[in-house]
């Protein structure tokens, strides 16, 4: 091939070269954009799960203070429940017992008092004084008797006392079980807000992570994306490398007769600059450099001159 | 005791023990009444013979002493001198052991309690 031709080959396999290095930055530039893509979808999708993970604590925290809230409620229950028990067994124990006070105290006829007087009377006279054998017989028997009443009043005298302090154990038991069934109602109502606040937080976790999950299949979607430019960019790199190898010999041929080119001239010129040495003495410092290196001449002949 | 707690048992032992010091008294009282009496006719006599004595016999003049003063003595204890006083103290006496022999008798004490 002559240099016209070598010259043309040179250019259009530059120029091709040209294109392709086009072509690859213009992939580089998409693969740069898509690469800001998935870091924001990866980002948001990594803020989600956080934010996922977040409120899946807090809901655990709301359900264990409801679970221990509800645990706290069942032994009160428990506890109010053993105390109505109680009270009712009480209640009967309180009803038989005023039966058997108001039957004593029928019984005994009199109040423990009056009976306690009598008999003190009567058993000074029986034990003291002189009084005939009849007599006796008839103060025994009623003291006897006065001694019963009396033992009968005494007994009705303490279930009475049992019977108030029943009523008043009862009472007492009774305000316990109101205040624990205001203490109940108050459990209760926390217990129910911390489950409400936690299944708040489950709708918003669902949601969370619905988002997030759309997000990483963007995601992923974008990542499938990414591989065809990824093997045009190799398969653009062969070629450049291949029209580099075509072009490499190209280009050396052409330096070559460039350079033989230019040896030729720059002997020309040394011939030249040494004709003009020879008349007129005084040539260019750029001539005599090229005479110096293509002339034949040294600098001992110059001085010599 | 227990005036609300009182059992027989107990009611008539104490009537036994009142029937024993009434007795004890009774029969003291009784025992002093005759012995006035057998005083009273000591002293009596005993004035008589030193009375018909010239010069009174010493121990006859001491013996009519003691027994004066023991008739004093009596006398001072006793709250009512008068006959009918033995017959009552006979009578108590009666009574006591009547009532003693009633209220220690268990078989019977038994069936008035049941009685």
């Amino acid at each position: 091939m002559n240099e016209q031709e070598l010259k043309k080959k040179a250019n259009a396999l530059r120029h091709e070269i040209s294109s392709q290095n086009k072509k690859l930055k213009l992939i580089y530039q998409e693969l740069g954009r898509r690469s800001s893509e998935l870091k924001a979808l990866r980002e948001r999708r990594d803020e989600l799960n956080s934010r996922h993970k977040e409120l899946s604590v807090k809901a655990k925290g709301f359900r264990e203070k409801r679970d221990k809230l509800n645990q706290v409620v069942k032994e009160v229950r428990g506890s109010r429940k053993e105390l109505i028990k109680k009270i009712r067994s009480i209640t009967t124990d309180i009803s038989e017992s005023k039966k058997l006070r108001d039957e004593l105290n029928k019984s005994s006829k009199g109040t423990e008092e009056l009976l306690e007087s009598a008999l003190n009377e009567k058993l000074s006279v029986l034990l003291e004084e002189d009084i005939p054998l009849k007599d006796e017989k008839r103060l025994y028997e009623l003291v006897l008797n006065l001694s019963e009443r009396l033992g009968t009043a005494k007994k009705a005298s303490q279930i009475h006392e049992k019977i108030v302090s029943d009523f008043s154990d009862v009472k007492s038991m009774d305000d316990k079980i109101d205040s624990t069934s205001n203490q109940l109602k108050d459990l209760s109502l926390i217990a129910d807000e911390y489950h409400k606040r936690a299944l708040a937080l489950y709708d918003e976790m669902k949601k969370v992570r619905s988002e997030a999950n759309e997000y990483h299949k963007k995601l992923t979607d974008k990542y499938k994306d990414s591989s065809p430019p990824r093997e045009q960019i190799q398969s653009i790199k062969d070629e450049i490398q291949k029209l580099s190898e075509e072009l490499a010999p190209v280009s050396e041929a052409l330096e070559k007769l460039r350079s033989e080119r230019e040896d030729k001239r720059r002997k020309e010129k040394a011939v030249e600059a040494k004709e003009k040495l020879k008349s007129t003495k005084r040539i260019s410092l750029r001539d005599f450099r090229n005479l110096l290196e293509h002339g034949g001449v040294s600098l001992s002949d110059v001085d010599d001159s | 005791m227990n005036v609300s707690e009182i059992k027989p048992e107990e009611l008539r032992k104490k009537l036994v023990a009142k029937h024993k010091n009434l007795l004890k008294e009774s029969k003291k009282q009784l025992k002093d009444f005759r012995r006035v009496t057998v005083l009273e006719e000591k002293v009596d006599q005993l004035s008589h013979w030193v009375a018909e004595q010239d010069e009174p016999d010493k121990k006859l003049v001491e013996s009519r002493g003691k027994a004066a003063d023991e008739l004093a003595e009596i006398r001072s204890r006793l709250t009512d001198h008068s006959p009918k006083r033995v017959t009552e103290l006979e009578e108590k006496i009666r009574g006591h052991e009547e009532a003693l022999k009633f209220w220690t008798d268990d078989e019977r004490a038994g069936t008035q309690e049941k009685g």
